[in-house]
This record gives C-alpha cells, structure tokens and sequence, in this order.
C-alpha cells in the first residue's frame, strides 16, 4: 500500500522538489560557477574582465598576508571549535543529569539557548562593552592581576577576544544537538552496564561517546566549515586589526574585493579557501571511515 | 520530612545552574541594565551593574531617529519574505522527498546535507558584481533571495524529517474517500505538519535577522540595509553613547526573544530531530 502510493506519483514528486532545486541551483551554482571563472580573469573598471590564466594564484602564493590570514584562520576556527565542544559539552551532561523538576530543567535549556538568538554584530556590542578598555571585565582584571588587559588593542588578545564571542555565540547550537544525542542513547544501555558494575566513568567512556561519535563528527564538520569563513564578528569588532593580528581569510577577501575592487584576486581568494575547506573535510571525514572501519 | 531532604539534594545542581546560566547570559544582563542608565553613569569607573537611577531616555531616542526606524524596518521585511519563501519552498521540497520515489534521492539528500555547510562568503564577487548587473544591488529582492538560500538546505532537511514522521495512511485514507491531492495536502497535511513548520520557519526567521555579510556588501545607506549592518556602524562609536547602543542593541533583539519563548519548544526539537539523523 505504502510503496503503491509512492508509486502511483513519482512524476509529481519532481514538481514538488523542481522549485527548491532550480532556486538553490540559480543562487548558489550560478554564483560558484562564476566565482571559478573570476578567479582567472583580471577586472578593471575600463575593460571588465580580461582573461589572466593563473596570474591572480600567483600573486595570491607569493603574497605575506595571503598566509598570515591562513594561520590566524587555522588559530581561530581550531579554538572556537574546542572551546565549543568543551562548553556545549559540559553544559549538556548539567542539563542532561537527573533533574528533579523537568519545568526547571527547560527554562536553564531555554536560557542557556540565548545567546544563538544575538546577531554578529549585536554580540560584538555586547562584548565590546565589557572589553572596553575601562570596562567591566578590567575593573575586575584590575584587581586580580593588577593591570587592565587591551583586550582588542593588544596583538597578543585580539584574536582571542574575537574568537570568544565566537564560542559564545556558537555554543548554544552545539548544545542542544549534544543533549538530543545524549537523549536518544536507548537507556538499557546504562542499565546492562550497570548491572556489569560499571561506574560512572566507565559507562561514560564506553557507552556515552561512542554512541555520540557520529553526531560529533557532523558537528565538528560543520563547524570547522562556517567557522572557517566567518566574517561578520571580524568586521565588527577589530577590522583585522591591530597590525593584521585578525585578519581572517575572509576579511581578506572582502578588503581586496570590496575595497580594494580586485574582483579576479579576490576571487581567487575565495577559490582557494573553498578548496582548503572541502579538502579539510574530506580528509577528516576519510580518517573518521577509515578508523570506523578498523574498530568494526 | 523524606521530601525535603529530596529537594535539599538537588541544590548543588541548581547553585550550579543558576551560576552557569548567569556567567553566559552576563553579556545580555549588562547590556539591557546599560540601557536604561542615564548617559552620567556610563563613564563612572569603577563602572556599576545597576542603574543608579533608571531611565527610558536611550530608547526614546532610538525611535526619534529615522534611521533606525529604517534598518528596523528593512531588517523585519527582509526577513518575513524570506522565512515565507523558505516555508514555501522548503514545504513543497520536504513533502516530496518524503513521499514520492525520485530519481537520484540518496544523493540529492547529500547534496543538500553539504550545501547546508557551504561557504557563502566565498560568493560575496559574483554577488555584489551579477546583483550589479542585474539591478538588483540595494533592493529587498537581492537579500531576500540571498537570505532564503543559505536557509533552505537545513528547512528541507528538517522539513523532509518532519514529513517522514507522518503516517502516509492518514493521506492515503483521504484520497480513498475523494479529496484531490491538492486538498490532501491543504487539508490533511499541512494542519498536521504545523509544528514542524514553525520550528523550522523560526530557525529561518533568526538566519534572516541575523545575517550581515551580504546585507553588507549589497546596501548602501539606511534605505534598504537591515538592523544588523545598523548595529555593525555603531562598533567603535562606544565613548558616545553606550545605552543609546545598549538600548539598539535590546531592540534588535526582544522581538525575536518573545517569540522564541513561545516556539521555543518546536525550534530545539527540530534542532535535535536533526541533528539526530
């Protein structure tokens, strides 16, 4: 019965998906196919695009700030990824222990979910104001370490400082698709090993993480690949400042692009940073297989 | 007697909670006290949680100028097109990956699964150059399509997983009885999948109000730019005014907080049915 229906409208099912798929393919493969044929043209104002072979990659190589911006990339959407993990983490296993009252238990998830709501830029205000360099957090700093921190100003923070409104914001998110694994382990599971004497640690280890290790995979991935390319919180707050000690691939390419009008370098920019982001994936996802592999 | 003893022992639990919920939201506690300090009592240092005396001045000015009532505006319009655009499409998209056999399912579904990680900052060239060409550049339209792609991916998802989770006999009852697929869909679907839809119809709605970059790169002025890019100017303005930018700040984000208190339920479990599959 079930496959009879299913069956019965296989042509309109195409009709039911075509308007999704021909919207995605005009305003994302359009553009990608584009950003491709960019990359190896040169733009003036004059002469529009002019074929340039591999000109833009080439420059792009031998350019210093081309690979400040990979490493302090690499900084960031490394540390935002652990920081993530480690608070979505110990947040979830506070949310998901025993909770006398589920009410209560809720209202925390609904609060602690807060902070997915704040735009970019509202969080860089937020922050902002406890960075300032009189502000709230060095009063307290002040008073612990004895001098105030330039929490922006400072090449040595900068990144950092950044990089933690990241997590702040990131977190909630991660959060909650954490507890929804932690939820979904079938609890017989505990229970048999509870049986077997196991302790808390022990069922932690090895009940609780493999079970979450491919949700923890999806996540990680999905992390890394729009961390990677942030670059709203950069813009905000530091404009890649102070001396280049944020610049982000991505402010990169918006300050040669947008500002700088160099449309086929930009591009490149781009391309690359793409190819950088499938090739990190790829090969995490290609480990993760393989090592699944060898344990099964 | 046994059940106060039972409370007791949940109070490290709770102290634990309260203070965890307090150093996140901190932030936002500050922000919102700010804003209704008077301009005197921003540059005291040490500087001070609580308003010494309170006032709604701050907001009073957000309203009197036209700006913001602009970049409030353009952010709201932008959004509700694009959360109906994404509802719309993502709906029909989620229902037929559902329920029909399609050529290629498995790796379309991936497909989508990976454009929903895709990295669209590196299409910010071909934006600002095709929405030049096209006269698109400062409209609504731009945004809204912009803003409804990078949504779609996860509301097809979700949507499709949502859809899977309604008994197909209910649809095939219906058709047996008479009704045509298009009241099928109206009358017996669509009421059902309701919860799904608004879950997902938020998460699009915060993407849309939350998003900068291309609202960046696609505006120029007030005119068509939403609150977000209003937000992003006010960013080393600090010494000025910090509860007028406090009480911005709020505002841009209270319409969103209430109604998230209210779906907030359908949001995290379309959130945690996702990220489950």
């Amino acid at each position: 019965m079930l496959e009879g229906y299913k069956d019965k409208f296989e042509w309109r099912g195409i009709l039911f998906i075509a308007p999704a798929i021909i919207f995605l393919f005009l305003v994302v493969i359009y553009p990608l196919f584009k950003v491709f044929q960019y990359s190896f043209q040169e733009y003036s104002p004059h002469h529009s695009f002019v074929f340039a072979g591999l000109k833009q990659y080439q420059s792009l190589f031998s350019n210093e700030l081309f690979w400040i911006s990979i490493k302090n990339t690499f900084i960031f959407t490394i540390g935002t990824i652990v920081l993530d993990l480690a608070l979505a983490w110990g947040i979830a296993l506070l949310l998901n222990v025993k909770w006398p009252n589920l009410k209560a238990r809720n209202f925390f998830r609904g609060a602690l979910l807060l902070p997915f709501l704040f735009s970019a830029p509202a969080s860089a205000l937020l922050w902002g104001i406890l960075y300032q360099p009189l502000g709230f957090l060095n009063n307290i700093i002040e008073q612990i370490l004895g001098t105030p921190i330039n929490f922006l100003g400072d090449t040595r923070y900068a990144l950092f400082s950044v990089l933690w409104v990241s997590v702040w914001r990131n977190f909630p998110l991660i959060m909650i698709l954490i507890l929804g694994g932690l939820q979904s382990i079938p609890p017989n599971l505990y229970e048999a090993a509870g049986i077997d004497g196991a302790n808390r640690i022990q069922r932690f280890w090895h009940i609780t993480l493999p079970q979450m290790r491919s949700l923890m995979m999806t996540i990680i991935v999905i992390d890394f690949a729009t961390t990677f390319i942030h670059f709203d919180l950069v813009w905000t707050m530091t404009k890649g400042g102070p001396l280049r000690s944020t610049y982000l691939i991505s402010f990169f390419l918006y300050q040669r692009g947008m500002q700088a009008f160099k449309f086929g370098y930009a591009s490149a920019i781009g391309v690359i940073t793409a190819l950088i982001i499938s090739a990190c994936v790829g090969a995490y996802i290609f480990i993760y297989s393989k090592r699944m592999e060898a344990r099964a | 007697m046994t059940r106060k003893r039972g409370q007791f022992r949940y109070f490290p639990l709770y102290t634990l909670a309260v203070v965890v919920a307090f150093l996140i939201l901190f932030p936002a506690i500050f922000a919102v006290l700010t804003s209704f300090k008077p301009i005197r009592e921003i540059f005291v240092y040490p500087p001070t949680m609580l308003p010494h005396t309170w006032t709604v001045k701050p907001y009073i000015s957000v309203f009197s100028q036209e700006k913001y009532l602009h970049y409030f505006f353009n952010g709201y319009f932008i959004s509700i097109c694009s959360t109906f655009l994404c509802v719309i499409l993502g709906s029909l998209a989620g229902y037929g990956l559902s329920r029909f056999k399609l050529p290629a399912k498995r790796t379309l579904m991936l497909a989508i699964l990976a454009m929903q990680m895709f990295p669209g900052a590196v299409l910010m060239i071909p934006y600002f150059n095709l929405s030049r060409q096209l006269g698109l550049y400062n409209t609504y339209l731009a945004l809204v399509m912009i803003d409804t792609v990078f949504a779609l991916p996860l509301v097809i998802w979700l949507l499709k997983s949502y859809f899977d989770s309604i008994p197909v006999s209910i649809e095939e009852a219906a058709l047996i009885d008479g009704c045509s697929q298009a009241k099928v869909l109206l009358l017996v679907v669509a009421p059902l999948a309701r919860a799904g839809v608004i879950g997902t119809g938020m998460l699009a709605f915060i993407r849309a109000w939350n998003e900068f970059l291309f609202a960046l790169i696609l505006t120029k002025g007030p005119e068509r730019a939403p609150i977000t890019v209003g937000l992003a100017e006010l960013f080393g303005q600090y010494s000025i005014n910090w509860n007028g930018i406090m009480a911005i700040t709020t505002l841009a984000v209270l319409p969103l907080l209430i109604v998230f208190i209210f779906v907030q339920r359908y949001v995290i479990s379309g959130i945690m049915s996702g990220g489950v599959k």
